[in-house]
């Protein structure tokens, strides 16, 4: 989640007067943040990714006066559009394949010092991560734009087309050459992937502005001395791109900029309108009326406070204009804000306004009984014996990889759920079997002094689903498959289940030193054991003296036995027993 | 010294009545070997351990030993001591051979008096070494002078030397004493001592402590009172209980500070202890657990949660995406299969559907929400449940693991446990919520607990939940009440409270642990030791 790092001197100058560093780290968390860390004159706090607002000094210093009371109540002061300017931007008919949905805005008389610039440059780049998926759905371009001329045309333009100064980068350079070369255009390429024309921007004496959403020209960049500022976002996404050209603009009023609109004209075609683009005056900066059923919010929020409470909570997260008439408040979202979908969003932000430590707490009233699964209470049993007999409880993870579940195994391959997507090689299944997770514990434990008792009630998944199994293994000079029998024996007596022994060979045991564990009865899902299935019984598991194969595999240096049982199936015969 | 006396008495005079009752006391208790120390100590003044063994009658100085600080921690006995600084001979070639000094002193002799240092090395029969070490002290005792000619280096014997000739002085001849027997340190002369202890291997020197043993006035009260000595036996026995000869044994005190080794028994695991204690306080709040399978649909996983399909949570990084056994059925653990899920989320995604909200106004993707991934979260067990079961009162939970497409490293694991609740019911709000959350941590231990506002793309409001442990605020889990987009298309009239963390987390927390790993790739003596979870 983006962290953003705030000068404290800044903050202060932002906020205004009575700031106090001590006030803004205890309320800053009831906003929806957590204070990372305040080193020297430095303050680094993780905001919420529904809040891109809330990414730069600037918009936290607005969102924290509104929080303390000190933003301005009054409607009239809220931030907006001061007038037209005479910038138009047309929209090029050779871009609507390519990136066709553009925003822009004009602001002037903007200061920037060294900290601002820093500022303007991070916002973007968050915008970018976040709401701009990547650049993919938004990237925005922000131009000094003392030396360009308007009107500007967005248009696409083959690769060898248009040439330009990028960004940190001495000469011309042609659109294909940036693509392939440029730091950016490396990284960026795949938003414009399948392109053969790319956007572009240009004013009237063809200076190049920015090639979106890769790179802007070093002609407009911006810089310490700069007082107006022009701004472009382009994407594949309305809302996306009104939300990260309204956040831009307000952080630059913020830092005294007057904002100004820009005429966008699209062509009157029909592949633009099927879009929903059309021409018209831009930021759309406004600030939209919602209103929220009290007595629905009340009742959601479980709060009942009095209608100034309502309006002075409101105001305190940014919302101007509170009216309360006719059992509901209406007020205006600020346009900076994009995550106001359903009323839900404004009783929430009432609720934050109203402040989270005013909430006492209410008791539920439906009576209802606990009931455990099953599973866990013949689990908890079972525990108790393998501990009652010197086993050690170990937990282990279900990911695994072919090499240990089959190869290691000598098991032939059971149908599994594979990753499609791993990242290490280790992990590559989710494993059908824990028995090569036990051994993997034996292994780090080699160090360790014998004898080692250990087991798991692991998960563990073969065909689609999940498996609960009981497997164990101990490892000893003396381990033998009597000892192991033994203990399978227990377990069996203690759960009173009729069974069957027969001899088994399964791969993961010695020739002629394993055995089966049936049960009679048919059950109508298959289990985790498919090998020993005879059509007949069910298998509720396995046992024996482990392969040496396997033990030299795992570096170990004595004898393990050790089983495996289906807990599910166990938990089954149970039931039914219970249920008569 | 180091005694610890109860109180002193005259000789002669009678101890108070409740003195000698405590004294009494004191007797009874006292072991066969303190009994036997005490009469063979009855008639001396003091002993050396060594005599008290031999008149105890005791096979061991040990035993004495033993027996002796036991009686001196109960005011009994003092042990006096003395220590003496012992002087042996470190190297005993220096008494059959000399000195190296003496050595080159007696070949230059024989040599006219002068001799090359080759020449030494040669004929005289000594090292390197011994030369280096021989030119310092004749050069200190100035028995020659050095003399270079064409490059050789020469020895010339002095007067003071010849006189040395055949004449073992001072040093030479306590060495030869240190031979045969070991000095006090007090019984060599000073400066011999020194020059001795000045040169490298030529003595060694080591503490002696002398020790006696001597009856405190409560010592020889007990000692006068008369003292009756039982046969001691070290085990109790299947035969001295046949017959009865226990009656007639003393048994041996055990010393109850000796080392004993703990057992190595089988023990739960620190996370299965955790999860029990979570499990019982849903239990105990009247919840009910509810399980899932670990492969699903994004559509359950993700779309059924109102989470949009491009949302960074949705991110291929951080889902594991798997190839499953043909394809999974949507319905397949539904009770209620009636309803077309696909039609139902894309619905909500795109126009927010009757839910009064605008959805998030995109296409919606069938092939996207097909996509079978291991569960990113619990919460898919929920909302399933939810679609089961719309009817008000809800309160189930599940503690079960998830699966993020992660590394292992020491704070990073690709599966763990998720702890969940949800709660709906008539009435239910936020207020509620935190109600439960409040009584839940406090159950878990935790007593003071911060809300503030968080974030979850299927919650509103959401809110993280922070607990005060060690002297600081804690994130520890997250909470909110379901988006209307989330419940209201399963048919869910009231709100429903959720609220989860991780287990793995908390267990860090409260085990003190610096590396996850240490949970799933355990050390066995960890396990072994590891004390129960608070």
């Amino acid at each position: 989640m983006p962290v953003i790092n705030m000068d404290i001197t800044d903050l202060e100058r932002l906020v205004g007067e009575g700031f106090s560093l001590d006030e803004f780290v205890d309320r800053i968390p009831m906003i929806g943040a957590s204070v990372e860390k305040f080193e020297g004159n430095e303050i680094s706090v993780e905001f919420f990714p529904d809040r891109p607002d809330l990414f730069c000094i600037e918009g936290v210093a607005r969102a924290y006066r509104d929080f303390i009371g000190k933003g301005a109540d009054d409607i009239d002061e809220r931030p907006g559009i001061s007038g037209p300017s005479d910038i138009d931007l047309v929209v090029d008919p050779s871009i609507l394949k390519v990136r066709p949905f553009i925003g822009a805005a004009y602001i002037t008389g903007v200061n920037i010092d060294e900290r601002t610039l820093v500022s303007i440059m991070n916002l973007q780049e968050k915008l970018h991560i976040t709401i701009g998926r990547k650049r993919k759905k938004v990237a925005i371009g922000i131009h000094d734009a003392g030396p360009i001329r308007p009107p500007f045309r967005y248009w696409a333009a083959a690769p060898d087309e248009v040439e330009f100064v990028p960004l940190q980068k001495e000469g011309k350079w042609n659109l294909g050459r940036i693509l392939a070369e440029h730091e950016k255009g490396i990284d960026y390429a795949w938003v414009l992937e399948g392109c053969h024309r790319y956007p572009i921007i240009t004013d009237s004496n063809d200076q190049v502005l920015s090639f979106p959403p890769i790179i802007n020209g070093e002609l407009t960049r911006v810089s310490e001395q700069t007082r107006d500022i022009f701004v472009d976002c382009t994407g594949w996404d309305l809302n996306a791109i009104t939300l990260a050209v309204n956040i831009v603009c307000s952080q630059l009023m913020d830092r005294g900029g007057k904002l100004h609109s820009v005429k966008i004209t699209y062509p009157d075609q029909k592949g633009f309108s099927e879009l929903g683009l059309t021409s018209g005056s831009w930021p759309r900066f406004e600030w939209k009326e919602t209103s929220l059923d009290l007595e629905w919010s009340g009742s959601w929020l479980g709060m009942d406070p009095g209608p100034e409470e309502v309006i002075g909570s409101l105001s305190r997260m940014g919302y101007r204009g509170a009216v309360i008439g006719e059992g509901k408040v209406t007020c205006k979202i600020p346009p900076w804000r994009g995550d106001i979908l359903h009323p839900a969003d404004v009783a929430e932000d009432l609720a934050i306004g109203y402040g989270l430590e005013n909430f006492a707490g209410g008791e539920p009233n439906a009576y209802m009984t606990g009931n455990e699964r099953k599973l866990s209470t013949v689990s908890r049993d079972l525990r108790r014996t393998l501990i009652g007999l010197g086993f050690l409880e170990v937990r282990t993870i279900a990911l695994s990889n072919e090499g240990s579940q089959f190869d290691l195994m000598g098991r032939e391959p059971l149908d599994h759920v594979s990753i499609t997507n791993p990242i290490t090689t280790e992990h590559t299944m989710m494993r059908c079997s824990s028995i090569p997770s036990l051994l993997g514990i034996l292994k780090a434990n080699k160090h360790r002094d014998l004898p080692q008792r250990i087991f798991e009630t692991a998960d563990i998944m073969v065909g689609n689903w999940t498996h609960s199994v009981l497997s164990g293994l101990s490892e000893d000079s003396k381990a033998s498959f009597t000892e192991i029998k033994g203990v399978v024996q227990r377990i069996l007596s203690d759960l009173e289940l009729d069974h069957e022994l027969e001899p088994a060979s399964l791969g993961c045991y010695i020739r002629g030193r394993s055995a089966a564990i049936m049960v009679k009865g048919k059950d109508a899902s298959s289990g985790p054991f498919p090998e020993l299935e005879d059509g007949k019984r069910m298998v509720l598991g396995h046992f024996g003296e482990i392969h040496p194969r396997m033990i030299t595999a795992m570096e170990l240096s004595a004898p393990v036995s050790g089983f495996e049982m289906d807990l599910d199936l166990i938990v089954k015969i149970i039931t039914s027993v219970e249920e008569g | 010294m180091n005694k610890v006396p109860i109180f002193r008495i005259q000789a002669g005079e009678r101890l108070a009545d409740i003195d000698e009752k405590k004294l009494m006391r004191i007797k009874e208790e006292l072991s066969h070997n303190e009994r036997r120390l005490i009469i063979a100590l009855s008639d001396e003044r003091s002993l050396k351990p060594d005599k008290a063994m031999r008149k105890g009658g005791f096979s061991q100085e040990v035993e004495v030993m033993n027996a002796a600080s036991w009686l001196r921690s109960k005011g009994l006995l003092d042990i006096q001591e003395e220590v003496f600084k012992k002087v042996t001979l470190g190297r005993k070639t220096y008494s059959t051979q000399g000195l190296p000094e003496r050595k080159v002193l007696e070949f230059l002799a024989k040599n006219d008096g002068i001799a090359s240092l080759e020449e030494m090395e040669k004929k005289g029969g000594l090292n390197k070494q011994e030369i280096g070490i021989a030119i310092g002290w004749l050069n200190r005792k100035k028995w020659v002078r050095m003399k270079k000619e064409g490059g050789d280096t020469f020895l010339v014997i002095s007067e003071i030397g010849k006189k040395a000739v055949g004449k073992k002085e001072e040093d030479e001849r306590m060495i030869d004493i240190l031979a045969r027997k070991e000095m006090d340190v007090s019984d060599i002369p000073s400066e011999v001592y020194k020059a001795l202890k000045g040169r490298k291997d030529v003595i060694s020197e080591k503490e002696e402590v002398i020790r006696r043993l001597e009856l405190t006035e409560e010592g020889r009260w007990i000692a006068q009172s008369g003292i009756e000595l039982k046969r001691e036996a070290t085990q109790l026995t299947p035969e001295m209980l046949r017959s009865g000869k226990w009656k007639d044994v003393e048994f041996r005190r055990y010393d109850v500070l000796t080392f004993a080794p703990t057992p190595l028994g089988g023990r739960m695991h620190p996370l299965t202890q955790i999860i029990e204690k979570i499990r019982r306080i849903f239990l105990d709040m009247g919840f009910q657990e509810i399980t899932g399978n670990y492969a699903e649909l994004e559509l359950w996983n993700m779309d059924a949660l109102f989470i949009p399909q491009d949302h960074p949570a949705r991110d291929e990084q951080d889902t594991f995406y798997v190839e499953t056994v043909g394809k999974l059925d949507p319905m397949e653990f539904n009770e209620r299969k009636e309803m077309d899920p696909y039609e139902v989320f894309r619905e909500v995604h795109e126009t927010g559907g009757n839910t009064g909200s605008t959805g998030w106004q995109y296409k919606w993707s069938r092939e996207k929400a097909d996509k079978p991934i291991l569960r990113t979260h619990t919460t898919v067990n929920t909302i399933r449940y939810v679609y089961d079961h719309p009817e008000p009162p809800i309160k189930v939970f599940s503690l079960e693991k998830v699966f993020r497409n992660e590394s292992i490293d020491a704070t990073h694991l690709p599966e763990f446990y998720q702890i969940e609740g949800i709660l709906a019911e008539e009435g239910a709000s936020m207020d509620m919520l935190v109600g439960i959350l409040k009584e839940f941590y406090r159950k878990m231990g935790f007593e003071e607990i911060r809300i503030r506002p968080g974030y979850f793309p299927y919650t509103e409001p959401s809110l993280e939940v922070d607990v005060f442990f060690k002297g600081k605020w804690m994130e520890l889990g997250g909470s909110g009440i379901f988006r209307p987009e989330v419940t209201l298309p399963a048919g869910v009239k009231v709100p429903v409270l959720a609220w989860g963390l991780g287990l793995e987390r908390l267990a860090m927390m409260v085990l003190d642990l610096k590396d996850i790993r240490d949970l799933y790739i355990s050390d066995v003596d960890w396990l072994r030791n590891v004390p129960f979870v608070k």
